[in-house]
C-alpha cells in the first residue's frame, strides 16, 4: 500500500510539469502581454524592454519556461508580475475561501441528493422517481451564474437575508454561493446515489432480509443506505473537481475572493507566473483528493486492497 | 456505517491539511474586516456636533494589487495610493488647473530651469518631516531603479538649495514640467523610512490623510486616519475600505443593502434608481477619456488608408445614436479629437452628421458593399460602440467584421507596430493623464506608444513640436486650433465620438468621494454624517 | 454474439442491428422523460432548421432599433426587445443553431479524439495505455472552465475557437470512458478469433471492439452535449465566447445580466432556452442510458 502510494505522487510529478508546460505556452499564445498593460502610455521602447528584463520577461518563450521551470522544481512558484508577491503567498492566502464555498456546496449538494436519490430508486419508476429525477436533471441543467444572479434578487434584494457578495459575514454570506453551486453538483450526486441504491436494492443479501420479514424502511435504512453510500463517496473527489470549476463563476458573482477568480484574473492580465502557479495548485490539489479517495477507498473494500497488497 | 464516517474523516483531513497550508500566513482579522452594521457610530460625541459614519466602503470594480507608487499605472492602484501618498503638483477636481500639492509654490526661470518650495511641516505617517532629501532620495534614487519611472532620470536632474527649495534642470526645454511632477508614479517617499524600515512596509509610509492598513489579496484594502496629518484636514471616517466587487449589479445591490457606501461605475440602467432612491445618489462627472472609432492607416491596401472613405465614415456616424446605444445617453458627443475639460480646448464644428454626404462618398469610392475588419475590446461600452455602428455601417452597405479580445491585447495589439495589417478600424479610448502636449505626442507623432492609427506624417510631428515650444500663450493657443481642426476634419486618424460620464453612485448622505476625469478618483475626505 | 455459424455474414450482421436498435427503441419508448426528452431536440433541430430561411443574418439581425429598445414582451415582440432594440425572440430562435452547433461539434471533435485515444489504450494496454491515461489525468486535473479560460485567452474569441476549446476540454472524458467500455471486450473470444483470423490490429479495433463498446459512449456523448452548451455559456458569461452580435445564447444572457432588475426577461428566455436545450439532451441521454445498459433492463 505504502509503495502504491508513494508511486502514485511520484507519477504526480510529469503530470504537474505537463500541466506547467500547457499552460505555460498557452499563456504565451495569447495575444497582448503584461508588460504592454503595465507600461505607462508615454513608455519607451528602451523602457518596455528594461520592464521586460525587470519582470524576468525577456528571452523566448522557452527560456523564460525554463526558468520557470527550474524554479517549480525547486518548489517555487515564483513571483506574480501584476502582484509583485510570492505566488504561493498570493494563492494560499486565497485557498481557504475556496474550500470554502467547495465544502459548502457539497454539503447542499449532500443535502438536497441523498433524499432525493433514495426517494428516486425506493419508488423507482413511479412518479415521485420522475419528479425528482427531473427536479435532480434542471439542476444540471441551469446555468450556475444565471441562477446565481436569481438568487441575489429574491434573498438579498428583496428580502434582506443574506448579503450580496463577499465573505465577510462568515456562514451568512456562505449560503447564497454555496446553494448555486451546490445546486449544480447535487444533479449528478442525486443520479449516482439513485443508481448505486437501485443496484444495492435488487443485491440477494436484501431479498434475504425481506425474504426473513424485515420491514421495508428498515431494510433500507440498516442494510442498503449503507451499501449505497460508498459508491457516493467516491465520486466526491471528481464533484470536488466540478466544485472548484463551478466556482470560477459562482466567484465572480458573489465576489468571493477565492482562487477561482483570481486565476482568471491572473489571464485576464496575462501574468503567466500566477496564472501557471494558480492551475499547477489547483491540479496538484485534484490529484491528490483523488488518491485520498482511492486510498480510503481501499480500506473500506477489501478486495481492492488486496490487489494493491501484490 | 463506520467506513463511512473513516472514509469522511479521511477526507476532512486532506481538506483541512490543504487548507493548513496558510496558516503560517498571518491568520485572518480578528475582526471581520467589511461591512459592519452600517449603525456603527462614533458614540462619545456631544449631541450638538455632527456625527459621522466611523468606517466608510467604497465598492471597486477591479482588483488592487500593490501600494507601491512606482510599481504600477493602473489607476484602480492609483486610486488607493492618492489617499496615502502625495504628489508634489496634482490637478485640483475643483478647478482643473495643475497646483502645488506637497509644493507651495514654483517659478520657471526658463523653460529649462525650475524652482520649486515644498510646503514646510508636512509629516509622514512614520512622523518624520518632509523636506527636500525625501524628493531628492524618490526621484532621484528610488526612480531610476524602478522601470516604469526611469525615464525620468533622462529628463531632467535635481538640485538640493535648501530643506524646502530645489532646483530642477531639465535637458529638453518644457514650458509644461509642472505638470510631470502630477504622474502618481512620483508620489513622495520617506527616506527615513526607506533606511530604517524593509522595503515593503517603507513604501507604504506616504503624507496622505490616510495610512495602508491591511489588504487582502481579491477581497479589501483597508486604511486608517493619519490623526498627524497637516496637509489635508484629518478625516472624520476613521476607517475607509476598498472592497473588490467586479459585478456592477452585485456592487448596486450592496449599495442598496447598506453593506457599502460608494460604489464607482455603477451600470447606466442603475442610474434612474440612484437618482429616484432618496437614500442614494448618483455623482457624476464628463470623463475626459475621448472613446473613438480610428482607423489604422499601416497597410496601404486597405481602403480606410483613403481619406474620402475616413470621411465618410465620419459623416455617417450618428453620433447621438451611438451615444444613447452605448452609455444610455450619459456621454457627450464629440466633435473634436482634443478632450473638452483639457486646455487649448475650442469648441470646433467638426463634420456634422451627414448620411447622405456619406453615402455618396461611399458610393463614389466604390466602398459599398466591401467588409471592414474592426478590432476592439471586451469593455461593455466598446461592445456596445461596435454593435451599433456595426448596425449603423450595414445600412450604407459596409459589412463591419468585428473581432473581440480583452483590453490588454487591445492595447499590446494596437501599440505594435507591423502586426496590425489585419485591423482596418478599431474602437479604442484615450485618457490622457497630463496636459495637451501629451495628449497629442504619444498618440499622433511617428512611432509614439499610443500612436494607434500608426500615423507617420512629419508636418503633424512638427506642428506638435511647435506647439510644445512655442512660450507665448496666444500665438500657443492658435498652434492648438490649428491642429485640432487639421486632424480632426483633415486627417481623421479617428472620428471621436463621445466623451462619457463618469459616475459613482454613493448613500445620500455621502460627502467627499470625487470622480476624477482622469479616473484617479479622490476619496481623500470621504466622509458620511449620521442623521439622528 | 459469439455464435459462429455458416451464414452469410453480412446478412446475420443486418438482422442483428436492426433487432439491436429495434430492442433499444422499445426500451427508450418506455421512459416518457426520455421521450420529452427526444421530441425537445428533434423541435429544436426543426426550429433551426427553419430559422435560416425565415431570418436573414444582415437584417434581422445586425439591425438596431434604439426607439423600440427594451419593450417588455408583447403580441409584437414575443420575447420583447433588448437594448438595441432587436427582437429577442428571433434572435434566440436564429441562436438556437449557434448553441446547438457548439454542443454538438464540440462532442464531435472530443468524441473523435477521445475515442480513438480510450480505443488504442484500451486495446493496446502496456505502455501506451500508461501515457495515455497520464495525458488524460493532465487534462482531467485542470478545471474545465479555466482550461476553456486559458484556450479561450490564447487563440482570441470567435465560435470555432469556442468549439474546439470545449472539444479539447472534454476529450479526455471521452477516452476514458471509451477505454473503460473497451477493456471488457478485449479479451472477449470473439476478438481472440479475428486475431487468429489475421485481421489488422485498426480493423479489429474498429469493426470488432468499438461497436461493441459504443453504449456508453452514446450516452456519454448525448450528454457532452449538455455540458458543453454549458461550457460554451460559461465561457461567454466570463466574457471570452463568441463575437457580437451574434445571438448565441450564453452571450445573450451575459449581455443581458446587467439589465437583470429591470428587464428580466432578456436574461429569463436565454437562460430558459440554455436550460431546455441543455435539460433535453439529459433527459435523452438518461433514456438512452437506460435503454443501452442491460443490467438495468427488466
Amino acid at each position: 500500500m505504502g509503495r502504491y502510494v508513494i508511486k502514485r505522487l511520484l507519477m504526480m510529478i510529469p503530470v504537474l510539469i505537463c500541466v506547467s508546460f500547457v499552460v505555460y505556452f498557452l499563456m504565451d499564445l495569447a495575444p497582448g502581454d503584461i508588460i504592454a498593460s503595465m507600461a505607462p502610455p508615454d513608455a519607451t521602447p528602451e523602457q518596455i524592454e528594461l520592464m521586460r528584463e525587470e519582470l524576468g520577461m525577456n528571452g523566448t518563450v522557452f527560456h523564460r519556461y525554463f526558468r520557470y521551470l527550474k524554479g517549480l522544481l525547486r518548489l517555487d512558484l515564483g513571483q506574480s508580475l501584476s502582484q509583485k508577491r510570492p505566488v504561493a503567498d498570493i494563492f494560499f492566502e486565497r485557498l481557504p475561501r475556496t474550500m470554502e464555498l467547495a465544502f459548502g456546496s457539497i454539503f447542499v449538494a449532500l443535502l438536497i441528493a441523498i433524499p432525493l436519490g433514495i426517494a428516486a430508486a425506493t419508488h423507482h419508476r413511479t412518479w415521485l422517481d420522475g419528479v425528482s429525477m427531473t427536479t435532480s436533471m434542471i439542476g444540471v441543467s441551469m446555468p450556475n451564474f444565471w441562477f446565481g444572479l436569481l438568487l441575489i434578487i429574491a434573498f438579498s434584494l428583496h428580502h434582506k437575508w443574506f448579503p450580496s457578495y463577499g465573505a465577510d459575514l462568515g456562514l451568512k454570506s456562505l449560503v447564497l454561493p454555496a446553494i448555486t453551486l451546490g445546486t449544480e453538483q447535487a444533479g449528478t450526486l442525486t443520479r449516482i446515489t439513485r443508481s448505486s441504491m437501485l443496484e444495492v436494492i435488487r443485491q440477494d443479501y436484501l431479498r434475504t432480509a425481506r425474504a426473513k420479514g424485515v420491514s421495508e424502511k428498515m431494510v433500507i435504512r440498516k442494510h442498503a443506505l449503507k451499501n449505497a453510500l460508498i459508491p457516493i463517496l467516491t465520486v466526491l473527489g471528481s464533484t470536488l473537481g466540478n466544485a472548484f470549476g463551478g466556482a470560477v463563476t459562482t466567484e465572480a458573482i458573489f465576489a468571493w475572493p477565492g482562487v477561482g477568480r483570481l486565476t482568471v484574473m491572473a489571464v485576464n492580465s496575462r501574468d503567466p507566473n500566477l496564472a501557471c502557479g494558480c492551475i499547477i495548485m489547483f491540479s496538484l490539489l485534484l490529484n491528490v483528493t483523488l488518491l485520498v479517495v482511492d486510498i480510503a477507498y481501499a480500506y473500506v473494500d477489501p478486495r481492492i486492497k488486496a490487489h494493491y497488497a501484490k | 456505517m463506520k467506513k463511512i464516517l473513516a472514509l469522511l474523516l479521511a477526507l476532512a483531513m486532506v481538506f483541512s491539511l490543504a487548507a493548513c497550508t496558510s496558516s503560517n500566513e498571518p491568520a485572518q482579522p480578528a475582526e471581520p474586516a467589511g461591512p459592519t452594521e452600517p449603525a456603527g457610530t462614533e458614540p462619545a460625541q456631544t449631541a450638538s456636533e455632527p456625527r459621522y459614519k466611523e468606517e466608510i466602503v467604497i465598492a471597486m470594480a477591479d482588483e488592487f494589487t500593490t501600494i507601491d507608487p512606482m510599481e504600477t499605472s493602473a489607476e484602480t492602484n492609483q486610486i488607493v495610493q492618492d489617499c496615502t501618498h502625495d504628489l508634489l503638483t496634482d490637478t485640483n477636481l475643483d478647478t482643473m488647473q495643475n497646483e502645488g500639492e506637497l509644493v507651495d509654490h514654483w517659478e520657471m526661470i526658463d523653460p529649462s530651469h525650475w524652482t520649486f518650495t515644498l510646503k514646510s511641516g508636512v509629516k509622514f505617517h512614520d512622523g518624520t518631516t518632509l523636506d527636500t532629501e525625501d524628493v531628492y532620495f524618490t526621484l532621484m534614487e528610488r526612480a531610476p531603479q524602478h522601470s516604469i519611472t526611469a525615464k525620468y532620470a533622462s529628463m531632467f536632474t535635481i538640485e538640493i538649495v535648501d530643506d524646502l527649495t530645489f532646483n530642477v534642470e531639465l535637458f529638453q526645454p518644457d514650458v509644461d514640467f509642472n505638470y510631470v511632477f502630477a504622474a502618481n508614479t512620483l508620489a513622495i517617499l520617506s527616506k527615513e523610512a526607506f533606511e530604517t524600515m524593509p522595503e515593503e512596509e517603507a513604501v507604504k509610509i506616504g503624507t496622505g490623510p490616510w495610512m495602508f492598513e491591511d489588504f487582502v489579496s481579491g477581497d479589501y484594502v483597508s486604511l486608517v486616519r493619519f490623526e498627524d496629518c497637516t496637509l489635508y484636514p484629518v478625516p472624520n471616517t476613521k476607517r475607509l475600505v476598498f472592497k473588490m466587487i467586479p459585478e456592477a449589479s452585485a456592487r448596486m445591490i450592496a449599495l442598496e443593502n447598506g453593506e457599502v457606501d460608494v460604489i464607482m461605475t455603477p451600470n447606466a440602467t442603475d442610474y434612474n434608481r440612484l437618482i429616484e432612491d432618496p437614500n442614494l445618489q448618483l455623482i457624476t462627472e464628463t470623463g475626459r477619456g475621448q472613446h473613438m472609432v480610428g482607423f489604422n492607416l499601416e497597410n496601404p491596401d486597405s481602403i480606410v488608408t483613403n481619406q474620402k472613405f475616413r470621411l465618410a465614415v465620419a459623416k455617417g456616424i450618428d453620433k447621438e445614436e451611438m451615444v444613447l446605444a452605448a452609455w444610455d445617453g450619459y456621454a457627450i458627443p464629440s466633435t473634436n479629437i482634443h478632450c473638452r475639460d483639457m486646455g487649448y480646448y475650442h469648441d470646433i464644428e467638426g463634420i456634422p452628421y451627414d448620411p447622405e454626404g456619406a453615402q455618396a462618398l461611399f458610393d463614389e469610392i466604390g466602398a459599398t458593399g466591401k467588409t471592414i475588419h474592426l478590432v476592439t475590446s471586451d469593455a461593455a461600452h466598446r461592445t456596445k460602440m461596435a454593435n451599433n455602428l456595426q448596425a449603423q455601417m450595414s445600412k450604407y452597405g459596409i459589412t463591419i467584421d468585428i473581432e473581440i479580445m480583452q483590453g490588454a491585447a487591445l492595447t499590446e495589439l494596437l501599440s505594435s507596430d507591423g502586426h496590425t495589417n489585419g485591423v482596418e478600424m478599431f474602437i479604442a479610448s484615450w485618457t490622457p493623464g497630463k496636459n495637451a502636449d501629451y495628449m497629442y505626442r504619444n498618440t499622433m507623432t511617428t512611432g509614439a506608444g499610443r500612436n494607434y492609427a500608426s500615423l507617420e506624417v512629419p508636418e503633424i510631428d512638427a506642428m506638435i513640436d511647435a506647439a510644445a515650444g512655442e512660450v507665448d500663450p496666444a500665438k500657443r493657443d492658435q498652434l492648438y486650433l490649428d491642429l485640432q481642426n487639421y486632424l480632426t476634419c483633415e486627417v481623421i486618424p479617428w472620428v471621436p465620438i463621445a466623451q462619457a460620464t463618469l459616475t459613482f453612485g454613493a448613500a445620500a448622505d455621502v460627502t467627499g468621494a470625487k470622480i476624477h476625469p482622469a479616473l484617479v478618483h479622490q476619496f481623500k475626505e470621504v466622509e458620511r454624517l449620521v442623521s439622528d | 454474439m459469439e455464435e459462429k455459424r455458416t451464414y452469410d455474414i453480412a446478412e446475420l450482421k443486418k438482422y442483428k442491428k436492426r433487432s439491436m436498435l429495434s430492442e433499444v427503441w422499445r426500451n427508450y419508448k418506455k421512459s416518457p422523460s426520455a421521450m420529452v426528452g427526444l421530441v425537445i431536440v428533434i423541435l429544436l433541430i426543426v426550429i433551426t432548421v427553419a430559422a435560416q430561411f425565415m431570418y436573414v443574418f444582415n437584417e434581422d439581425i445586425v439591425y438596431n432599433d434604439l426607439k423600440n429598445r427594451l419593450l417588455s414582451p408583447s403580441a409584437e415582440h414575443w420575447f420583447g426587445t433588448d437594448q438595441y432594440g432587436r427582437d429577442v425572440f428571433v434572435r434566440i430562435i436564429y441562436g438556437a443553431k449557434y448553441s446547438l452547433s457548439v454542443g454538438i461539434v464540440s462532442v464531435m471533435i472530443a468524441c473523435g479524439l477521445g475515442m480513438c485515444l480510450g480505443l488504442v489504450a484500451g486495446y493496446y494496454g502496456g505502455i501506451v495505455e500508461n501515457i495515455i491515461l497520464r495525458f488524460c489525468e493532465i487534462f482531467i486535473g485542470i478545471p474545465t472552465i479555466l482550461m476553456g479560460v486559458a484556450l479561450m485567452s490564447a487563440f482570441g474569441q470567435g465560435l470555432g475557437v469556442l468549439m474546439l476549446a470545449i472539444g479539447l476540454v472534454y476529450t479526455p472524458l471521452f477516452a476514458r470512458t471509451t477505454r473503460a467500455a473497451v477493456l471488457p471486450v478485449r479479451d472477449a473470444e470473439y476478438i481472440e478469433a479475428a486475431k487468429i483470423a489475421g485481421c489488422s490490429d485498426l480493423e479489429i479495433m474498429f469493426k470488432h471492439v468499438l461497436p461493441n463498446s459504443l453504449s456508453p459512449i452514446i450516452v456519454q456523448a448525448t450528454m457532452g452535449v449538455a455540458s458543453g452548451i454549458l461550457t460554451a455559456s460559461s465561457l461567454s458569461f466570463l466574457g471570452l465566447g463568441v463575437p457580437i452580435p451574434t445571438p448565441e445564447w450564453g452571450a445573450m444572457l451575459s449581455e443581458g445580466r446587467e439589465l437583470i432588475r429591470d428587464y428580466s426577461y432578456l436574461t429569463l428566455f436565454p437562460g430558459l432556452a440554455i436550460m431546455t436545450t441543455v435539460l433535453s439532451f439529459n433527459l435523452m441521454g438518461d433514456g438512452l442510458r437506460d435503454a443501452l445498459d442491460p443490467k438495468l433492463k427488466q
